[in-house]
């Protein structure tokens, strides 16, 4: 069971933050996840990827939280963009990755939530489209499409700030 | 046709489609200019989109914020302990024994584990520049190891470049005094934070790095 909290617990944290923009919420949203599993086990179905299930659960759980709070989108989103340094980089490149991150966490977080949780899903969460679909309950081919669609709106508005590689 | 193959924009550029599937959109895009447009305007936000989703995020109790003081004793996430807690008991009671499935992913990989030892005081690295404006460029060669050197000693906790105009002060009556370049003060050309055990390992940082070639590094421990 340890393993499982080792293995999955970070990716669902970043996911969830990336989802609710706020770190301290998406401590709960994995303390959640992790409770509704050991609740639930035995309603598991050994036909669904055990990994699938938990970024359901912790899908629904973000769902849950943005209803009951009136939700700023970018709230606390550009704190959540420290970069750990890559080694290749100096302090000039180290800022000019944070300051690109700053700007897509903004952008992700002004997307319509079915857009924004297949971005996180796909991008924090590393899942297939198959996987995306199962826990949206919806066919592989509309995950590819809202996929595109958010694609676009994040290109068009981050061509627009400057993000595209041309322009770093 | 062209939303259909527009679709697999994503996974094109990633390269995570069947080699004859890639060779198709290819072939595609070499004869329809609207589908080429399409799938390339996607291509720059697909590629920061991945270094984005490699990125940690914050956790609540995170120590590197500029301002706040660090903890002095090491601790897991308190949603690890509790949720492993859970799943003991449950497993216990229940003889739960769900196998984990990998799955295939985007072939993102896991941020590597070179956080700041976030037991040890924080300390901020004034960079001081001894000529204002700076007689090189900021832009200069040595910080990519420093930085590389106390990211791999888990002392790294952030740094910035401030820009080349020398900033704007303000008097203790609240008047502006423009810092230009014969203030004698040193001028400011950045700053590091670091976790160190004590002044004399930040100072020994501090030496290792390239700055003291261009000017001098005031070290003080954030409290």
């Amino acid at each position: 069971m340890r393993r499982l909290v080792q293995r999955h617990g970070d990716r669902l944290h970043a996911l969830a933050c990336r989802m609710l923009g706020d770190a301290s919420l998406a401590e709960e949203v994995v303390q959640d996840v992790f409770a509704a599993m050991a609740r639930g086990g035995a309603t598991f179905r050994r036909d669904a990827s055990l990994v699938t299930w938990l970024h359901a659960i912790a899908v629904n759980r973000c769902r849950s939280i943005r209803r009951r709070r009136s939700f700023a989108a970018t709230r606390d989103a550009e704190e959540l963009d420290i970069t750990h340094a890559d080694p290749a980089d100096g302090p000039h490149d180290h800022l000019e990755t944070q300051e690109r991150n700053a700007k897509l966490t903004r952008a992700v977080s002004g997307l319509p939530a079915d857009l924004r949780e297949v971005i996180v899903l796909r991008f924090v969460g590393g899942r297939t489209y198959d996987e995306i679909a199962q826990i949206h309950g919806c066919a592989p081919g509309t995950v590819a499409s809202r996929l595109h669609r958010a694609l676009r709106r994040l290109a068009d508005e981050l061509g627009v700030s400057g993000l595209t590689r041309e322009s770093i | 046709m062209t939303e259909h193959i527009a679709e697999h924009a994503e996974r094109y550029w990633r390269r995570e489609l069947e080699p004859s599937e890639m060779h198709r959109i290819e072939a595609h895009m070499a004869e329809c200019e609207t589908c080429r447009i399409e799938i390339e305007s996607v291509r720059d936000v697909v590629s920061a989109l991945v270094d984005w989703g490699n990125v940690a995020p914050k956790t609540g109790r995170d120590e590197e914020r500029f301002i706040g003081p660090g903890p002095t004793v090491a601790a897991s996430p308190w949603w690890r302990i509790a949720a492993v807690a859970a799943l003991c008991v449950a497993a216990a009671a229940a003889g739960y024994g769900a196998g984990v499935s990998r799955t295939s992913g985007s072939g993102t990989s896991t941020v590597a584990s070179t956080t700041a030892d976030t037991t040890l005081p924080v300390f901020l690295l004034l960079l001081e520049e001894a000529a204002w404006p700076p007689s090189q460029p900021l832009a200069r060669p040595g910080y990519r190891e420093w930085t590389t050197e106390l990211v791999s000693a888990r002392r790294f906790a952030g740094a910035r470049k401030l820009t080349e105009e020398p900033g704007i002060r303000v008097a203790s009556d609240g008047s502006l005094v423009p810092a230009g370049p014969d203030e004698r003060v040193q001028n400011l050309s950045g700053w590091y934070l670091i976790r160190a055990r004590n002044y004399e390992e930040a100072i020994a940082f501090a030496r290792r790095g390239p700055h003291l070639r261009y000017g001098s590094i005031l070290v003080r421990q954030v409290e």
